[in-house]
């Protein structure tokens, strides 16, 4: 509920942000009978209409109503799923962002392996012994694929010295 | 996790003995890398696959050579990656006059052919201007003569933005017709397949595109060639009775160069290296053939040339662009 | 007569061992392919080219022809498995495959889109072989302003893709239609919203944006709570193959959806993902059963998946009988003809005719193959879901990277893809629908060149729209559908037009 209203005037925020810059966009150097600025400032205007009926919306709510509501309409199964692991979410997250700006600097097989290494190591460790094979299947096994069989050279990265 | 560093430690090993330890020789000791600027299917990764084909086919190249597409920016991503492979010898680029073009109108924020080493000019293809074939206009003339009695009346269509190659190609004849060139009713196409379409329907009245794009409508007659802008006639069956734009009285041609680039500060080897393979390339059978093919004119001069080449292409272009407003 | 003897020329060329040979590699190739996120079709055409420099044209194009159609039967599986789409023709397979795969439904879902897609692209054969140079001379009707009334048409689909609140759907219609706005605009050469970015000046890449929106924000969900995990509860039940009652929903469903994905890629020339996007609507305001779509319903998958190869199809016809690429994946098929020494176009048939028919006799074979290929897959592919979760989310991951960075080798792209991937999370916690964006954006930048040019070409009027027959058509259907929000009219309009046909 609260998160709805939050979005709800993010939406807002975001419409007028996308309409100014339709106004900041350049004329083009040969007139024509629609700008490029037209389509934008058209989307923009839409956008913002909408916005403003979610936020309409969203406000004239009653909260304990929508919860109610929602419990009726999803079921009970969903609800249990309003449980979230920040912790997992962010560090998983974080490995991604990671991941793709190591993807050329060092190279997919080793950000892959890494990559791979460092999930098993906050998911799941149990079966780390296989899971290491698995790993490096998927980093190095994946890379001469790539480049034997289907001869798409993959970022090598800074193992670049390996594979002349 | 002790076990699981000797297992990796062991595994790089492993792949090291079996990988490394290439003795020293002499350029090349690295696979070489051509970068297509664009999606693949262009004319761009056309030539570089073209190149890759030939020179793999002859065995000219003693390492591997492949392909790698990073389109965007009209051509611009893959001359900002260009940049950071300065100094090095093993990627290949290749060209056409959208890198002088959009050095003119800004896209690339400032950078030309001159932070790449050109390294030859390899082809080139001309400009046409087709018609349906049902179209009343027969000649040039009859086409610019409309255009000079009503200027909107008449509209045209070309593959990509207003300012790019379509575009120019005919603002360069209508302005020796006397012509204002901003009054031309230009349309943009995301494709040649889309601006065909556009023809053979009736929505546009003709189209300005490179000859190689319209071969299929030609033969088949579907469409009408008007002129095509190179300096002489082509010799070709299909292309030999279509009139030079010059031939219809305007001094005006309009080449579509495509060429190979390294990075800057190639290294003198590397660069004498790819000069001589080039040179080489264009006088093989395969590459002759692919020529053959593709509808492709060999128009090969060499790294020196080529650079005193684009630095007359930046002031044409400039001049033209200044003109029609999209310079910066 | 004619026809017969061409088949039977076709065949001779078709059913040599090597040339069978290739087109078993060719689907086979294109199969795994199109598994893989991101490495489309377009992309595993491209990487064929120095291999099929060697062999004879017959030989190459049979090759290509049965990656190209290998791809699009591949790209469903992902979407129904983990909800990646691996190319953008399948998105619209992920809402209701994907669906199904949670209820423990994966084995005939994939078996509906296999059988969906064998369907559709026999169909298409059969018409570029009696009809071709008729539709494709047909074709050429569509210009500028047929394609804008094509594309709002189509953009009305997007009611059928809304959950419980409209608002929020259009909502997220609105920010589609303002990610196509990104990037250099065609029509006039100045950039958008690219803040002096090089990478954005062709726009966000759609890939990027279906992935991250799809398959990265399940990844991040499945997170949020590993224990209570989606995925968790996949396990098959039942068994892996249509049940009669599946049957009866999916025949229908089949044939609308080859029909106007046929419409839509072979007459209009539209590509794949629209062709499936206006499947979907089709069978939301339809089908017997159109209020369990979204949530798990047959038809879902049955008519996009057909839709999405009548439209392949009809690309090809296009290609030889016009030499007029329709897709991004016949342009590159068009490139490596003619490095082969052939010129697509209306003279191909007289000229080749032992190419032309020796490919559409492959097509069929190569039809068939997929279908051998593929349903005995079936069994394969649903224990994927075996896979321990973690190591399963770990895969999706890495393949939704590796997906994305070789479409534009870059790594700005990887970086967006996980912004999209959050931005998912947060609209699926909302309860904003992400189908509607990736529909506005594949449609959102086509219909603002096709009304610009439209504009030029009319001097500035809107009459252009209501003139010309077709559009004017395609406008009173979008008309229809719009004032009526359930599509009551024009679903009694569609069951007029192909519901007796298919009363079985």
């Amino acid at each position: 509920m609260k998160a709805q209203r939050i979005a709800s005037l993010t939406f807002t925020a975001l419409a007028i942000a996308y309409l100014a810059g339709a106004f900041f966009i350049k004329e083009p150097p040969l007139r024509q009978q629609l700008g490029p600025d037209a389509f934008p400032k058209t989307i923009g205007v839409m956008m913002l209409v909408l916005s403003l009926l979610y936020v309409r919306i969203e406000f004239q709510r009653q909260p304990v109503k929508e919860d109610d509501e929602r419990a009726a309409i999803i079921g009970a199964e969903e609800k249990l799923s309003d449980y979230v692991d920040y912790k997992t979410i962010g560090i998983m997250l974080a490995l991604m962002l990671g991941y793709g700006l190591a993807f050329e600097s060092l190279g997919y097989p080793l950000a892959t392996f890494l990559m791979f290494m460092a999930g098993i190591y906050v998911l799941d460790l149990k079966h780390w012994k296989r899971d290491l094979i698995i790993a490096i299947i998927a980093s190095f096994g994946i890379y001469f694929l790539f480049r034997y069989a289907l001869r798409v050279n993959l970022p090598i990265g800074v193992l670049k010295f390996l594979f002349r | 996790m002790k076990r699981v560093l000797l297992f990796v430690v062991v595994l790089l090993s492993l792949v090291l003995s079996a990988c490394g330890g290439a003795p020293a020789s002499s350029y090349p000791e690295q696979p070489i890398e051509i970068i297509a600027p664009a999606n693949p299917g262009g004319g761009w990764d056309t030539l570089a696959r073209t190149i890759q084909v030939s020179l793999e086919t002859e065995k000219m190249v003693s390492q591997p050579l492949s392909v790698t597409n990073k389109p965007g920016g009209g051509g611009g991503v893959g001359l900002a990656y260009m940049a950071a492979q300065k100094g090095t010898d093993y990627t290949l680029v290749v060209y056409s006059p959208p890198l002088v073009i959009n050095n003119i109108n800004g896209t690339f924020e400032g950078k030309s052919y001159k932070d790449l080493t050109p390294l030859a000019k390899l082809i080139t293809d001309y400009q046409i201007i087709v018609v349906k074939a049902d179209s009343p206009y027969q000649t040039l003339e009859d086409l610019l003569n409309a255009m000079r009695a009503d200027p909107k009346a008449i509209k045209f269509a070309g593959v990509s933005s207003p300012g790019s190659m379509d575009h120019v190609a005919f603002a360069k004849i209508a302005k020796a017709a006397g012509i204002d060139p901003k009054q031309l009713e230009y349309i943009a196409f995301a494709g040649g397949g889309e601006a065909t379409t556009a023809l053979l329907g009736g929505n546009v009245t003709f189209l300005s595109t490179g000859i190689g794009e319209s071969v299929a409508q030609l033969e088949a007659g579907t469409i009408r060639a008007l002129a095509i802008t190179a300096p002489e006639r082509l010799t070709s069956d299909l292309l030999k009775d279509v009139p030079t734009v010059k031939e219809s009285g305007y001094d005006v041609t309009y080449e579509i160069w495509r060429g190979v680039f390294g990075p800057a500060d190639l290294s003198p080897e590397a660069k004498a290296y790819w000069e001589a393979t080039l040179k080489k390339m264009v006088e093989s059978p395969t590459w002759k053939a692919q020529l053959e093919k593709l509808n492709w004119r060999d128009a090969y001069s060499p790294s020196e040339e080529f650079t005193t080449f684009l630095g007359q292409e930046t002031e044409t272009y400039r001049a033209l662009l200044t003109e029609l407003g999209f310079a910066k | 007569m004619d026809i017969w003897n061409n088949i039977v020329l076709g065949f001779s060329v078709a059913v040599t061992p090597f040339n069978l040979f290739l087109a078993f590699v060719g689907v086979f190739l294109g199969t795994v392919i199109g598994v893989l996120p991101g490495i489309g079709p377009m992309t595993g055409i491209a990487l064929l080219i120095p291999i099929t420099f060697g062999l004879p044209p017959n030989s190459a194009i049979i090759l290509m022809a049965g990656i190209y159609y290998g791809a699009m039967y591949g790209g469903s599986t992902t979407s129904i498995l983990v909800n990646a789409p691996g190319e953008s023709s399948s998105v619209v397979t992920c809402i209701d495959g994907f669906e199904m795969a949670k209820k423990g439904r994966a084995g005939p879902a994939l078996a509906a889109a296999a059988i969906g897609s064998f369907i559709a692209g026999t169909f298409a054969t059969i018409m570029l072989m009696i009809l071709g140079p008729a539709i494709a001379q047909f074709a050429l009707n569509f210009g500028p302003p047929e394609y804008f009334a094509l594309m709002f048409a189509g953009l009305t689909v997007v009611t059928s893709l809304a959950g419980r609140s409209l608002v929020k759907a259009l909502l997220a219609t609105t920010i589609g239609l303002a990610i196509s706005t990104i990037g250099i605009d065609l029509q006039s050469g100045v950039s958008r919203y690219t803040f002096g970015n090089l990478e954005m000046l062709d726009g966000l890449e759609f890939l990027v944006v279906a992935i991250g929106l799809f398959a990265l924000s399940e990844v991040l969900a499945n997170l949020a709570d590993m224990r209570q995990a989606v995925m968790e509860r996949l396990s098959i039940k039942g068994g892996l193959w249509l049940t009669k009652e599946d049957w009866k929903r999916a025949i229908p469903a089949f044939i609308r959806g080859t029909l106007s994905g046929f419409f839509v890629g072979g007459l209009a020339g539209a590509g794949a993902a629209v062709a499936s996007f206006v499947s979907y609507g089709i069978e939301k305001s339809t089908g017997k059963h159109k209020e369990e779509l979204g949530h798990g319903a047959i038809e879902g998958v049955a008519g996009p998946e057909a839709a999405n190869n009548a439209a392949a199809g009809g690309a090809m016809i296009h290609l030889l009988c016009l030499g007029i690429p329709g897709s991004g994946t016949t342009a590159i098929m068009l490139g490596a003809l003619l490095m082969l020494g052939l010129q697509p176009g209306p003279l191909l048939f007289q000229q080749q005719p032992d190419f032309v028919w020796g490919l559409i006799a492959s097509m069929y074979i190569g039809n068939v193959m997929l279908l051998v290929l593929n349903l005995p897959l079936v069994g394969m592919w649903v224990k994927i879901l075996d896979i321990p979760l973690y190591l399963l989310v770990l895969f999706i991951i890495l393949f939704s990277f590796l997906g994305v960075y070789t479409v534009n080798n870059s790594v700005q792209d990887l970086l967006l893809m996980v912004g999209f991937g959050i931005i998912g999370y947060i609209l699926r916690r909302l309860d904003i629908p992400a189908a509607p964006i990736i529909l506005a954006m594949v449609l959102g930048d086509l219909m603002e060149q096709a009304l610009r040019q439209s504009l030029i070409i009319s001097d500035g009027s809107l009459g252009i729209f209501v003139t010309r027959p077709i559009s004017l058509i395609l406008l009173i259907l979008a008309a229809i559908s719009i004032t009526n929000p359930y599509w009551g009219q024009l679903g009694a309009f569609f069951r007029r037009i192909f519901g007796q046909k298919t009363a079985a």
